[in-house]
């Protein structure tokens, strides 16, 4: 034993002024009264000084050195060995994840959670050291080692509930990560077991409690969902969908469908029990704008009945075509419904409006425009690509399939008549070719990017076939650099988006019009700064997230949302869901001293004195 | 009908005059409350137990050879054959006597006891001027005193001035023989009267020196004058107690437990002379001198056996 403040045990020196003062004979207060005949007659067997009361005295001295005693050991803070009182790491892991939010009852499973864990820190007791660890998609820290159970009750406190899913993994790799240490570590988990259980290699001297929480209920969620525009028109859509039956029956779910807060179509799914259904809907949104999926069935865990996606709204990109006459590129131009068509002739070219992407056909300028060009069939001689006779009856002998001009092409056997043979320098990329000959080129530059398809497409079969539209349209969004394939991409749960990230959820005309954001505001309507550092985005709640511009007008980002089949299981796991090839250890509930010795000597010297003041100043003793 | 507010005292009226200004204009209030009360009753209608010659008649008593024929009845001699004496009251001025206990025990207490028996006094010996009784004033310690200066006697309301005089004179201190007084005071040749004590009473033979008075027909009423420190003492602790009256002293370690057998005793004790002057026919009294001295001047009045 030792103690934490030494320099408290000199107050022991007090003891002599207290027995000297003992030793002094007590001088009697002189009180007169009126008469002595009472107080002679209730004294007259009662002698003034007996040996009782020389006895009263010593018990009143000993009381109070035993006193003087108890405060200076308990100024003194005795510090016993951990070895002595048994003294424990405590690893709490509470989960937080969406399956905690199941009501059970009154409750949720998450509040019956947090008083599993309060009885656990109630518990702790002398040499104790607690850490608090939340578990969703992300195991967080909540609290570092600690003996203060108020910071830890606290800390538990501020704990939220998040909508993802539950990764213990994570959690158990940062156990494993903690220093080692003499006394025994504990891991209580907290949780109700919507996860499948995880593999560990447990360290030496380290036991485990399972504190499970909530009942088995009937469920029924959304467990996938997305949505994505089609390649052939940005304002067609698919919805892909998964409906999990966690019943033991099989149910009827209806299913409705809305478009911008519109009810677009509404759907019944049967589904076995204990099974999940796929589908993929295909819709039609002019404008685009949010998409909410409700499964009508009420159950316990409403948080799975929903689910959402975001359609960006379609931009339409300007295009100029410059051609005397091109029926077939202009008829693919005209039916795609992201482009703005206007068709000049070649003589007006110099006075037309500026358009994103201006296509010369069957024409040539006499010098190279800026911007985004493409040249079908001739181009400039200023273009610095240098040309070398014809090529007959080329074919596509490869393309860059992963290019996205090339996406979803398929060039096979397209008969071309014939070809202008060109011979680019380093600083064109060969989109596709024949054998060496180049068939489309491409060259990007700060102020200006070239589309080169070397021959005219009036001279080959390419105009009958579904490529061609798809090879246009391809080319003209690449040049006007709208993105097609990322739109539709949400971020996990559980992510945390950086700033420039979360700009990276503006459209691709947003970001051309130099659009900022300021804010970002959550489902929960809280709005995070992008401004004050760090700026980061916590995706940790389902629904729809928004972008705030600095102008103040706001519109969708992403959508988030649960979709996890082991969280919408709403059955808890009955074991610890913790594997090891060796046993693991329980642990074994005992008694524990739940505060410092100091506190205990402190309480006894309140008795103490107490007793003192019973005996001596109520004046029992007499 | 209030009494006037002059009647509160001070806390700690020790070094205050015992008689304040306003003290005449709250006997001439008593008077008044007095005169209400009593209805008529005042000024010698008061029935002496002397039997003598008056219009009132009284009793009959059997004829004695020597008895004034005059005064025989003849209608119960026709009716009986015989001779039976008429009595009528005889009505005489009262004679009030004031004993006053001057022991040291009466120097005492918050407020002070000795300014509280005096104005006691000189408030019952105002009522007995001003009812034109004779009244005397008799302060008892050890003995009766001696000469006549020790003591005064007065009649008529005009003396009220001497009367306050004397009793600002008078010096509480030294022990009391409360029970051997009263005999003395008992067997003098005095006309019988009305004998007021006004004492704390802590005298166990006081009891017999109040049976002493009555044997020897005098109207008694016991006025006794306690102090809140008496009836409750607030005391612990380790103390010496010292007697006020002999300077005896004691030394006590007071409890709870200890005051609790002490409250017992002394009302033990008062409850005793209460019920014994009760019993005996005896008026009581007992003021608490936190009370008002007018307040217990109007209960004594109260009181049937006081003043009639």
């Amino acid at each position: 034993m030792s103690f934490g403040a030494p320099i408290f045990l000199s107050l022991l020196a007090l003891a002599v002024p207290i027995v000297l003062l003992y030793l002094l004979k007590q001088r009697r207060r002189r009180v007169e009264v009126s008469t002595l005949m009472f107080w002679d007659q209730i004294l007259q067997d009662q002698p003034s000084v007996t040996s009782f009361t020389q006895l009263r005295k010593l018990l009143s001295l000993l009381l109070q050195l035993l006193f003087l005693l108890l405060v200076t050991l308990a100024l003194a803070r005795p510090v016993l060995s951990n070895r002595l009182t048994g003294a424990r790491r405590v690893v709490l892991l509470v989960d937080t994840s969406a399956s905690m939010g199941v009501r059970e009852g009154k409750q949720t499973r998450f509040e019956l959670a947090r008083e599993r864990a309060r009885d656990v820190i109630r518990g702790l007791s002398m040499g104790d050291t607690c850490l608090l660890m939340s578990v969703g998609a992300e195991a967080d820290l909540v609290h570092p080692f600690t003996d203060s159970k108020k910071e830890l009750l606290e800390a538990l406190d501020g704990l939220k509930l998040s909508h993802s899913g539950t990764d213990f993994r994570k959690a158990w790799q940062r156990v494993e990560q903690l220093p080692p240490d003499e006394r025994e570590t504990q891991v209580y988990l907290i949780t109700d077991g919507a996860f499948d259980p995880i593999d560990i290699v447990p360290p030496p001297r380290t036991q485990f409690a399972y504190r499970p929480v909530g009942t088995r209920s009937d469920n029924v969620g959304i467990t996938a969902f997305s949505v994505r525009p089609l390649p052939s028109s940005p304002r067609d859509f698919q919805a892909h969908l998964e409906l999990f039956n966690d019943s033991e029956e099989e149910r009827v779910i209806p299913v409705e469908l809305r478009i911008g807060g519109r009810l677009a179509e509404a759907f019944e799914f049967r589904v076995p029990a204990g099974q999940a259904v796929t589908r993929t809907l295909r819709q039609f949104s002019a404008e685009g704008g949010e998409v909410e999926v409700f499964a009508d069935v009420p159950d316990a865990f409403p948080l799975d009945n929903r689910a959402y996606g975001v359609l960006p709204p379609p931009s339409p990109i300007r295009v100029r075509l410059v051609t005397p006459e091109s029926p077939f590129l202009e008829r693919a131009l005209a039916t795609d419904d992201d482009l703005q068509l206007e068709v000049i002739t070649p003589d007006k070219f110099p006075a037309a409006t500026d358009a994103t992407v201006t296509v010369f056909a069957g024409c040539r300028p006499t010098r190279t425009p800026l911007g985004a060009v493409i040249f079908i069939g001739d181009w400039p001689e200023d273009l610095g690509l240098a040309r070398q006779g014809e090529v007959a009856k080329p074919l596509f002998t490869e393309w860059q399939r992963d290019h996205p001009v090339n996406r979803h092409l398929a060039l096979q056997n397209v008969g071309i008549e014939k070809a202008l043979s060109a011979q680019p320098g380093r600083d064109w990329q060969r989109l596709a070719s024949s054998v060496t000959d180049p068939l489309v080129l491409l060259r990007e530059e700060s102020t200006n990017k070239v589309l080169v398809i070397t021959f005219d497409p009036q001279g080959s079969d390419l105009p009958l076939r579904v490529a061609f539209p798809i090879l246009i349209g391809n080319s003209v969004r690449y040049l006007a650099r709208a993105d097609t394939s990322e739109r539709w991409v949400n971020p996990a749960m559980g992510q945390v988006l950086s700033p420039p990230e979360v700009m990276g959820y503006l459209t691709s005309a947003q970001r051309e019009a130099g659009k900022t954001l300021d804010a970002v505001v959550t489902p929960e309507g809280g709005p995070v700064s992008l401004k004050t550092a760090p700026g980061l985005v916590p995706v940790e709640r389902a629904g729809l997230y928004r972008g705030v511009s600095a102008d103040g007008t706001t519109n969708v980002l992403f959508a988030a949302n649960l979709a996890d089949r082991r969280e919408s299981r709403l059955a808890p796991s009955v074991e610890l869901p913790l594997r090891s090839k060796t046993p693991l250890v329980e642990i074994q509930e005992r008694f524990r001293l739940g505060f410092e010795p100091w506190m205990i000597l402190a309480s006894l010297a309140v008795l103490v004195s107490v007793v003192e003041w019973i005996l001596f100043h109520r004046r029992l003793i007499e | 009908m209030s009494l006037p507010p002059s009647a509160s005292l001070p806390a700690d009226d020790r070094q205050a005059p015992v008689f304040g200004e306003d003290f005449l204009s709250t006997l001439e209030y008593l008077h008044i409350v007095a005169r209400k009360i009593l209805s008529g009753q005042m000024k010698a209608e008061r029935r002496s137990r002397t039997k003598g010659v008056s219009v009132e008649f009284a009793d009959h008593r059997p004829y004695s050879p020597g008895d004034d024929f005059r005064f025989i009845d003849w209608s119960i001699f026709l009716r009986t054959d015989q001779l039976f004496l008429k009595l009528f009251e005889e009505e005489e001025d009262l004679h009030i006597y004031l004993l006053l206990d001057v022991s040291g025990s009466s120097d005492f207490g918050v407020p002070y006891k000795w300014h509280y028996l005096r104005r006691l006094t000189a408030a019952i010996g105002y009522l007995g001027l001003a009812s034109l009784d004779r009244v005397f004033v008799i302060p008892i310690g050890t003995s009766l005193p001696k000469g006549a200066a020790q003591q005064v006697a007065l009649r008529g309301k005009g003396k009220v001035f001497r009367l306050l005089s004397f009793l600002e004179g008078l010096k509480a201190s030294g022990p009391t023989q409360l029970g051997s007084c009263l005999k003395t005071f008992a067997g003098s040749s005095r006309k019988r009267g009305l004998a007021v004590v006004l004492s704390d009473f802590y005298d166990p033979t006081a009891l017999a020196g109040l049976n002493a008075l009555r044997y020897q027909k005098f109207e008694v009423f016991c006025v006794q004058v306690v102090s809140p420190q008496e009836t409750n003492p607030e005391l612990l602790g380790d103390l010496r107690l010292l007697d006020a009256e002999t300077g005896r002293w004691r030394e006590v370690t007071l409890t709870e437990s200890l005051l609790r057998r002490y409250r017992e005793a002394y009302d033990t004790w008062i409850n005793t002379l209460e019920n014994t002057c009760r019993k005996n026919g005896v008026g009581y009294v007992r003021a608490r001198t936190d009370q008002p001295f007018s307040d217990t001047v109007v209960t004594m009045l109260r009181r049937k056996k006081f003043l009639q």
